[in-house]
């Protein structure tokens, strides 16, 4: 179910009007958001509704572990609230051909019952780390089998091609379940954050659920953290006009991002990519720009639409982009663009990795890392490990050379500080497109090829450049306004007269302005 | 205290009209500027056949973003300029008639350089003058020209029928259901009337309003459009659950296997005995009424040169189109196809352009000399001779 379909907006409206009318009933409007967050998620594939359910089981129930409690029988009850239901409804349509699943869930329910007397029965202090540990590689395992098995099984059978072993291909081929990435991390940053104290384990299984599950965020970010969105399903949400209306705002400039920008962009950029051997070198130039912002208008567009819906809700998700395009360093970038994710692998990676507190050898190597698994997180290619690499790269040449902290010390003010920021912006800007050829080409064949093409100077003025300017001038030009305002939100800010007239130009827009059929999201296959 | 409480409900109800009129207006405005959209009127109506007929008499513009032309229909309902011809012949004239939809009454063409026209002056060229009668109505598919063709044209007495084939004709004879396929291949007649949307369109149409919004209404077009769109994909698929179902007489598509991934399963659409029924029907009833029959292909573009697809080769059987006379103008369009000439018009709703008539007009000629048709020689060279139109480029 997408965002921008009728389907949602059917889905949506009914929501809305039951949410509204559990305003009084906390618990029932979170069983409601859960059981709807349920059905979005189901709506693409009934069987992996399973998958959320029990990874979020798995989560609720070690949680007080984590925290080195005791886990209580009342712990796996409640969880078993939401596994066992869950299964049956995702396996019984199926049962036939998908028995062993369900047998495998009451199995899962039972080795959680083992698990929780093995920990109860050690010290606080082991427990803790038996349970923390337990939970992590739990999650990853699981999102390794799903995301990453087909990639390694592939890479080995060439490896081993290549050294002239005849490995039999891997003929199982495992299918992504959407979203997986996201919910992972989320649940990953709520083990360790109850580790750290950052928040008590819930003990409400249709909260945490709710938590795991909330559809605006579910399938693409941002990802939240348990201390910003789970404390909200504790306290009655309010519905408010202010947040309808600038929901409603914020969803519908997400909307234009996604189906006028993004998927209007997005055949420029894959005719350029599909045979970048036979292009010149404005059609390549035009391609990669328009890729660049396609990705923008596609990944922004859908937090902007996902914070849009949550707000109408009550519910406030963080914010995920901040005008990315005009950081003027890489570690500006990466507090601009999906923060979300910078942010997590910050906190969780990072940091634990020793972030800058071992010297600059360490410090490059945790900044290597980090983003190297970043690029990793994006999905099994190769392509996205150069990707992570290369952002690694300039975040150590960046951090070499000090330009962060020069800039600290440097007036912000006046022509020559303008003069400076706007190159050191082409600058950021010219490595960030070409980190998005080696994000977005098919393999590092077509990125030389690409680097090639585009190197020959031939034939610049071709490419569809008009085209290009026509889609990215709204959002030039609203980027320049937020920028001018310091608000992200530039809506409220305007006149009362011009807001009705962009609001009727982004309606149209959508409606009028809108590539041919809905397309999915690109951070859908992450 | 009495007029306060009326005051303000007025004043809201001002308020809320002006909105609307002010957004409208917005609308009318943004698609000139953003998203120009092609305005197409019709003018179509029911007729006493219980089929549409072009409104006669009517004179009217169609306009894209790439052309302008007028279109008027004569005072049989025929795209022409010229009143139609007494119903009877005079001795050696020779008469073409056209059964077909859009392409054949010629949408964002100008009558001298319709379809119609260019065939007449190519058949002049190639030597067998002849009046083109251009029966086609937007919207047609084989059911309604059936019809046509017994109720219309046959009383024109036509030395040659061309019928036009199109990839919507399947989607429209499936809606028609004027005529049903019997157990034993004959087609029976079931229905008396097939006149979607005309008593709306009928009643809209008597306001100059409404038909001044059709000619020059970008907001209008951009809406009844999309509407249209909707309507039809909820029709087709609604008929292709009917077709598809062995009681109705349809062909039950292919289930995917389970242990194969699913992929989406291509199938033509309509019942295509219904359409080979239907295109006999219409080939015997001008073979019995003393007129020859010729079928024409409406292909489609994949790009400018990317090559074109026959609708004819892709929906109709080998055996069928050996049996009946048909062609295709692909071979004409591929020779004259490059990346700077236009045969199908891009911005508007895709018929053909001047240049596309001229060449799909010098094809049927060629085909018509090739079947022996109207007594034309197989050596007969409509191009050779002619100098058709605009060659648009």
């Amino acid at each position: 179910m997408l965002f921008q379909t009728p389907t949602f907006f059917v889905f949506f409206g009914v929501l809305f009007a039951l949410y509204a009318a559990t305003m009084r009933h906390l618990r029932l409007q979170n069983l409601l958001l859960l059981l709807a967050s349920y059905l979005f998620y189901a709506w693409w594939d009934l069987r992996f509704l399973s998958l959320i359910i029990v990874a979020t089981t798995i989560a609720f129930v070690i949680g007080p572990g984590a925290k080195g409690e005791r886990i209580e029988f009342a712990q796996w009850r409640r969880g078993m609230g939401i596994l066992v239901p869950g299964a049956l409804v995702s396996f019984l349509p199926s049962l036939s051909s998908t028995w062993p699943y369900l047998v495998g869930c009451l199995g899962l329910a039972a080795a959680l019952l083992v698990f929780t007397r093995v920990v109860n029965a050690m010290p606080a202090e082991r427990r803790q780390i038996t349970t923390v540990v337990s939970g992590v590689v739990v999650n990853l395992v699981l999102l390794g089998v799903f995301k990453y098995f087909n990639f390694f099984a592939d890479s080995l059978v060439t490896v081993a091609n290549a050294a002239g072993l005849q490995l039999g291909y891997v003929t199982t081929r495992i299918v992504l379940p959407i979203g997986i990435s996201f919910f992972t991390f989320q649940k990953l940053a709520y083990i360790i954050d109850v580790k750290r104290g950052h928040i008590e384990p819930s003990r409400d299984i249709i909260k945490f659920g709710s938590f795991v599950a909330f559809f605006p965020q579910l399938v693409a970010g941002p990802i939240e953290r348990a201390p910003n969105l789970l404390k909200q399903f504790d306290e009655p949400r309010r519905l408010t006009l202010e947040n309808l209306q600038s929901g409603a705002a914020l969803f519908l400039w997400g909307m234009f991002k996604k189906v006028v920008i993004a998927d209007n962009l997005s055949p420029i950029a894959n005719r350029a990519f599909a045979d970048p051997a036979s292009m010149t070198s404005g059609e390549l130039m035009v391609g990669l720009l328009a890729f660049t912002f396609q990705i923008f208008g596609d990944f922004s567009g859908y937090s902007d639409m996902a914070r849009g819906i949550a707000r109408i809700l009550g519910i406030r998700l963080m914010l995920n982009f901040n005008i990315p395009y005009v950081s003027r360093t890489p570690s500006e970038f990466w507090t601009r663009w999906h923060i979300s994710l910078s942010s997590w692998l910050r906190d969780y990676l990072y940091v634990p990795l020793g972030g800058n507190r071992g010297g600059p050898t360490k410090t490059y190597r945790n900044l290597f890392l980090t983003m190297l698994l970043g690029g990793l997180w994006h999905g099994a290619s190769w392509t996205f490990v150069a990707w992570g690499a290369f952002h690694g790269a300039i975040l150590i040449v960046y951090r070499a050379l000090d330009v962060d902290r020069w800039l600290a010390r440097q007036s912000g003010q006046g022509v020559s500080a303008r003069v400076r920021d706007i190159a050191l912006v082409v600058i950021m800007f010219t490595l960030t497109i070409f980190g998005w050829l080696l994000f977005r080409a098919q393999d590092m064949g077509a990125v030389g090829a690409f680097v090639r093409g585009l190197a020959s100077g031939r034939g610049w003025t071709h490419g569809e450049w008009g085209a290009l300017a026509f889609y990215l001038t709204p959002l030039l030009l609203v980027q320049a306004w937020q920028l001018h305002t310091r608000e992200l939100e530039f809506f409220p800010r305007l006149p009362r007269f011009v807001q009705v007239n962009v609001a009727l130009y982004l309606l149209y827009a959508v409606v009028f302005l809108a590539a041919t059929g809905a397309s999915e999201f690109i951070y859908f296959d992450f | 205290m009495r007029s306060a409480l009326l005051s303000r409900p007025l004043r809201i109800a001002i308020l809320a009209l002006a909105s609307v009129i002010y957004a409208v207006l917005f609308g009318e405005v943004f698609l000139r500027l953003f998203a120009p959209q092609p305005l197409m009127p019709r003018y179509v109506t029911g007729s006493a056949e219980g089929i549409r007929a072009n409104i006669r008499n009517a004179r009217f513009g169609q306009s894209t973003p790439e052309t302008h032309v007028r279109i008027a229909y004569n005072d049989a309902g025929m795209r022409d300029d010229r009143p139609a011809p007494p119903l009877a012949k005079r001795p050696g004239e020779c008469r073409v008639a056209l059964l077909g939809d859009s392409y054949f009454v010629g949408f964002e063409s100008n009558w001298a350089e319709s379809y119609a026209m260019q065939l007449e002056r190519a058949l002049a060229a190639a030597g067998r003058p002849c009046r083109v009668l251009n029966f086609a109505v937007s919207g047609f598919g084989q059911q309604e020209m059936l019809v046509a063709l017994n109720q219309r044209v046959l009383q024109y007495h036509p030395d040659l029928v061309v019928m036009s084939w199109h990839y919507s004709d399947p989607f429209d004879n499936l809606r028609a259901r004027l005529f049903a396929l019997q157990p034993d291949g004959n087609l029976s007649a079931t229905g008396a009337t097939y006149l979607p949307g005309v008593a709306t369109s009928d009643k809209l149409m008597r306001s100059p309003v409404y038909r001044w919004l059709t000619e020059h209404s970008h907001l209008y077009s951009a809406v009844r459009e999309r509407l249209a769109m909707f309507v039809k994909s909820l029709l087709a698929s609604m008929g292709s659950k009917a077709v598809n179902d062995p009681d109705n007489g349809g062909e039950p598509q292919p289930e995917p296997e389970n242990d194969k991934p699913s992929r989406p399963v291509i199938a033509r659409p309509g019942n295509p005995a219904l359409d080979i029924a239907l295109v006999g029907a219409i080939q015997t009833d001008a073979k019995a009424a003393g007129a020859e029959f010729l079928m024409v292909d409406i292909p489609v573009p994949k790009g400018r040169t990317g090559g074109f697809v026959s609708q004819t080769q892709t929906m109709l059987p080998p055996q069928m189109l050996a049996a009946v006379p048909n062609v295709t103008p692909i071979p004409e369009f591929a020779l004259a196809a490059g990346p700077a000439i236009k045969l199908y018009w891009e911005r508007g709703q895709k018929h053909w352009t001047p240049l596309g008539n001229r060449l799909a007009a010098e094809a049927t000629v060629r085909s018509i000399g090739r079947y022996g048709l109207l007594r034309l020689g197989a050596d007969s060279d409509p191009a050779g001779k002619t100098a058709v139109g605009t060659a648009q480029h």
